[in-house]
C-alpha cells in the first residue's frame, strides 16, 4: 500500500514536472504576471505548450547525441524550465489591460461549469474502469516505441515507417523514465485521459474568446464534454491509445487560440501590438509541435488554415491593403522571425519528422484509393459524430453565416474548420485526399460543438416567438437524449481478463525460452492484446512476426506478404513449407479454439505451452 | 480565493481521484481475484528433449493430476498441488522413443495437453 501511494505520489509530480511546469515558465517568461492571459488559459494552454517544449528538448539531446536517462531528462526539463524563470526574473513587463470581465462567471454559471466538468470525468472514468487494462492494439504499437526510447535512451528512428511521429512518444517516454511507471499500468491511459480533458477545455476557452460570451462557452463544454463522452474520438480514443488524434486535438484548437489571438485586433480596428506578434510566434511553435505530433492533424490543419485564409481575405476584399500591411508587420517582427527561424532550424536540420522523410505527404494526398477513402454519407457521420450534435452543427453554420463578423477571425476560424472538414470527410476526392475518411470524420466533432453550443445560445436568447422556443426545448431534449445514450450503449459489459493474462503468461513464456534467433509468428486474430506481446519481447517493432486481418491478404490495392498467412493457417502446405524455409520461422502462438486442429496433426511440430485462450507450437525440424 | 482558481482545482481534484481509481483498478488482470479460471502448462525446455513441465495456475482449484502418454499409452501419473498464484516444476526422466510424448494435465473439468514428437 506504501509503495502505491509512494508511486502515485511520484507519478502526479513527475507529470506536473513534465507536463505542465515547462508550459507555465514559458508563459510566464513571455507574459509574466500581465493578465494577458485568464488563469484559466495559462492553465490549458501550459500543458500544450509543455507537450512541445518537452519534444524540443529531446530534438536537441538527439542532435548533440546526449544520452536520454532519467538524470539528463531531469536536469534538461529543469534547465528550460530555470531559463525560462530566469528571463521572467530579469525582464520587464508592461501592466496590461486584461478583459477580465471575459472570465469572471455568474455563480449559476460557475456551478453549471463545475457540474459539467464533473460530468464529463464522471462518464469518462467510468467507461475507462472497463477498458483501462492493456489491451488495445494503437496503445500496444505506440507503448512499444516509448519504451524503445526508455530501453535505448535516444529517440527512435522507426525503421524509416512513416506512420509513427516522435512527438507521440516522447511525452510517454519521458514520464516512464523519470517515474519508473511500467507501460502494462494505467499511466498512459491516465496521460491520454488528462490531454483529452484538456482539448475540451481549451475548446471552451477558444469558443469564449472568439463569442465573447460565457453561454456559448458552457454550453461548448455540454457538447464536446458531456454529451457524446464515450464516442470517438472521446474516451474511446483514449482507451484505445489513438495517441495522435487525442494530442493533435489539443494542439489543433491551441494553436487556432493562438492564431485567433493574433489577429483579434481586426475585430476592433485597432493597430498592431506587441501581444499580436507574441501571439503569433506562440502560433507557431504549436504548429510545429504538431508537425512533430501527428501528421494527419497537420495535414488537416494545413487545409483548414487555407480555408481560413481565402474566406477572410475574400470577405475582406475591401480592406486587403490594411491586411497585409498588418500582417507584414507582424511576421517580420522579432519575435515571429526568431521563433519561425528556431523551428524551421530544428525541423530541417536537428530532427525531421520521419513522414517527411517516408512520402507520407505524396500516399495522402490523390485519388481515393479505397472504397474507405470514397467520404463518408451524411448517415455515417451521424452515427460519427452523433445525430443531434450534426443536426445543430449545421443549423449552427447557417446562424453563423447569417450573423457573420466578417472582422472577427475566430468566426473565420469555426467556419473553415467545420467546412474543411465536412469537405475532406465526405468528398475528398474534391480536394484530392486519399487517406481514412472515417479518421478525417472523427475531428468533426469539436467544430461541430461549437457550432451547436452557437445555435443553442442564439435561439434561447433572442425573445423569438414561443413556438420556436418550444420547439427547440423539445429539440433540446432530444440533444441531451441522443448525447447520453451514445455513452450508455458505449459502455462494454464486464470484461473477462483472463485472456488478456494469458496473452502475458504466454509472451513472457516466449521471452524466457526463446532468444533472438529464434523467430516467432503469433495471431493478430484471434489472440486478445496480441500487440502488447512485442513489448514483453522488446525485439523489434515487427517481431513477432503477426498473421494480420484475414481481409487485408484480399486487398487488391495493398498486396501484401502471403506467409504469416500460410504459416498458421496452411501449415503443412507447400507455401508454408517454403515460408517457414525463407523465414526461420520456429514458434508459432494461436488461439486454439480456432487454429490448433492443423497443427496438432504435424509431426514436425510440438506443442510446448498450452491454457485455454493460447497454444505455443515449437517447429522441431 | 478566485473563480477561475477554484475551477482549476476543482478539475485537478477529479482528475487525481479518477486517475488513482484507474491505477487502483489497472493490475485487475494479474489478480488472481479477478482471474480464477485458467491455469497454463508448458514444457521447461521446448527446445530439447526433455519432458520435464510447468504448471502456473491462476484458478482458485489448486489439485492437479498429471498423466504422461507415450503414444496412447499411459506410462506414468502423479498428482500436485499448485496454489493459486504459484508455478510448480514437475522433473520427468528422458525416454527414448520415436512416438508422441504427450503431458496431460487436468484440474476440475479443464484438461490441457502438451506433447513433443
Amino acid at each position: 500500500m506504501l509503495d502505491f501511494i509512494f508511486n502515485q505520489v511520484l507519478f502526479y509530480l513527475i507529470l506536473a514536472f513534465v507536463l505542465f511546469i515547462p508550459g507555465y515558465s514559458l508563459l510566464l517568461a513571455i507574459f509574466g504576471h500581465s493578465k494577458t492571459l485568464s488563469t484559466l488559459e495559462k492553465f490549458a494552454i501550459s500543458f500544450g505548450l509543455s507537450i512541445v517544449g518537452v519534444d524540443f528538448i529531446f530534438f536537441a539531446f538527439s542532435k548533440a547525441n546526449i544520452a536520454i536517462t532519467r538524470l539528463s531528462s531531469a536536469i534538461g526539463i529543469a534547465a528550460f524550465i530555470l531559463i525560462c524563470l530566469a528571463i521572467f526574473k530579469i525582464r520587464k513587463f508592461s501592466n496590461s489591460t486584461a478583459d477580465e470581465k471575459l472570465f469572471s462567471f455568474s455563480k449559476n454559471q460557475f456551478i453549471l461549469i463545475l457540474l459539467l466538468i464533473f460530468l464529463s470525468i464522471f462518464i469518462k472514468t467510468a467507461y475507462l474502469t472497463d477498458t483501462v487494462f492493456p489491451t488495445a492494439t494503437d496503445m500496444g504499437h505506440h507503448m512499444y516505441w516509448a519504451k524503445w526510447m526508455v530501453e535505448n535512451h535516444q529517440l527512435p528512428t522507426y525503421d524509416g515507417m512513416p506512420d509513427f511521429i516522435i512527438g507521440e512518444h516522447i511525452i510517454f517516454a519521458t514520464v516512464a523514465t523519470l517515474s519508473g511507471a511500467s507501460f502494462f499500468s494505467a499511466f498512459p491511459i491516465a496521460i491520454l485521459f488528462l490531454v483529452n480533458l484538456l482539448s475540451i477545455l481549451m475548446v471552451s476557452i477558444l469558443t469564449l474568446r472568439i463569442f465573447k460570451e460565457k453561454n456559448i462557452a458552457i454550453l461548448s463544454l455540454l457538447f464536446l464534454g458531456v454529451l457524446y463522452a464515450v464516442s470517438s474520438p472521446q474516451a474511446k480514443f483514449v482507451s484505445g491509445g489513438v495517441v495522435g488524434n487525442i494530442l493533435g486535438n489539443l494542439l489543433l484548437p491551441m494553436s487556432f487560440y493562438f492564431y485567433y489571438r493574433a489577429f483579434s485586433f481586426f475585430e476592433t480596428d485597432e493597430k498592431v501590438s506587441g501581444q499580436s506578434k507574441t501571439f503569433l510566434a506562440l502560433a507557431f511553435f504549436s504548429t510545429f509541435g504538431l508537425l512533430y505530433t501527428h501528421h494527419l492533424t497537420v495535414f488537416i490543419f494545413l487545409f483548414i488554415l487555407t480555408l481560413i485564409v481565402a474566406i477572410f481575405l475574400v470577405l475582406n476584399i475591401k480592406n486587403l491593403k490594411n491586411i497585409f500591411t498588418s500582417l507584414f508587420k507582424i511576421i517580420f517582427s522579432p519575435q515571429v522571425l526568431a521563433t519561425l527561424a528556431i523551428c524551421l532550424i530544428f525541423f530541417f536540420w536537428v530532427f525531421t519528422p520521419n513522414y517527411i522523410k517516408g512520402g507520407a505527404v505524396d500516399t495522402a494526398v490523390g485519388a481515393p484509393s479505397k472504397e474507405t477513402r470514397a467520404g463518408l454519407t451524411i448517415a455515417n457521420l451521424r452515427s460519427s459524430i452523433g445525430e443531434a450534435r450534426i443536426a445543430l452543427g449545421f443549423l449552427g453554420l447557417l446562424v453563423l453565416a447569417i450573423g457573420f463578423k466578417r472582422k472577427n477571425f475566430g468566426y473565420t476560424i469555426v467556419a473553415a474548420w467545420a467546412i474543411m472538414i465536412f469537405t475532406m470527410s465526405t468528398q475528398p476526392n474534391l480536394l484530392l485526399v486519399n487517406l481514412p475518411s472515417s479518421r478525417i470524420g472523427n475531428y468533426l466533432s469539436y467544430p461541430f460543438a461549437i457550432l451547436s453550443a452557437y445555435t443553442f445560445y442564439f435561439v434561447f436568447k433572442n425573445k423569438a416567438n414561443q413556438f420556436l422556443k418550444v420547439s427547440f426545448i423539445v429539440i433540446a431534449t432530444f440533444v441531451l437524449v441522443d448525447g447520453i445514450s451514445d455513452s450508455a450503449y458505449s459502455f462494454k459489459n464486464k470484461e473477462d481478463l483472463s485472456p488478456l493474462a494469458q496473452t502475458f503468461n504466454a509472451s513472457t513464456y516466449l521471452a524466457n525460452h526463446t532468444t533472438t534467433t529464434d523467430e516467432i509468428l503469433k495471431d493478430h486474430n484471434y489472440i486478445t492484446a496480441d500487440s502488447w506481446m512485442k513489448i514483453i519481447l522488446m525485439r523489434g517493432y515487427k517481431y513477432p512476426q503477426s498473421r494480420g486481418f484475414f481481409k487485408r491478404y484480399d486487398d487488391a490495392t495493398k498486396p501484401r506478404e502471403m506467409c504469416t498467412l500460410h504459416m498458421i493457417s496452411t501449415p503443412d502446405s507447400p507455401e508454408a513449407k517454403l515460408c517457414f524455409a525463407d523465414t526461420n520461422t520456429n514458434f508459432i502462438a494461436i488461439n486454439p479454439n480456432f487454429d490448433s486442429a492443423q497443427f496438432l496433426k504435424l509431426k514436425n511440430f510440438d506443442q510446448v505451452y498450452s491454457s485455454t485462450g493460447i497454444n505455443i507450437y515449437y517447429k522441431n525440424n | 480565493m478566485q473563480q477561475q482558481t477554484k475551477i482549476i482545482l476543482f478539475f485537478i481534484i477529479l482528475f487525481l481521484a479518477s486517475s488513482i481509481y484507474l491505477f487502483t483498478i489497472d493490475s485487475r488482470y494479474n489478480d488472481s481475484a479477478y482471474n480464477k479460471n485458467w491455469y497454463s502448462l508448458s514444457f521447461v525446455e521446448p527446445k530439447t528433449d526433455s519432458l520435464n513441465f510447468t504448471i502456473e495456475n491462476f484458478s482458485a482449484n489448486t489439485n492437479f493430476h498429471w498423466e504422461l502418454l507415450t503414444g496412447k499409452e499411459k506410462i506414468e501419473t502423479g498428482d500436485v498441488e499448485v496454489q493459486t498464484g504459484e508455478k510448480k516444476e514437475i522433473g520427468l526422466s528422458r525416454i527414448m522413443t520415436d512416438q508422441k510424448m504427450t503431458v496431460r494435465v487436468s484440474s476440475g473439468d479443464d484438461i490441457q495437453e502438451i506433447y513433443k514428437n
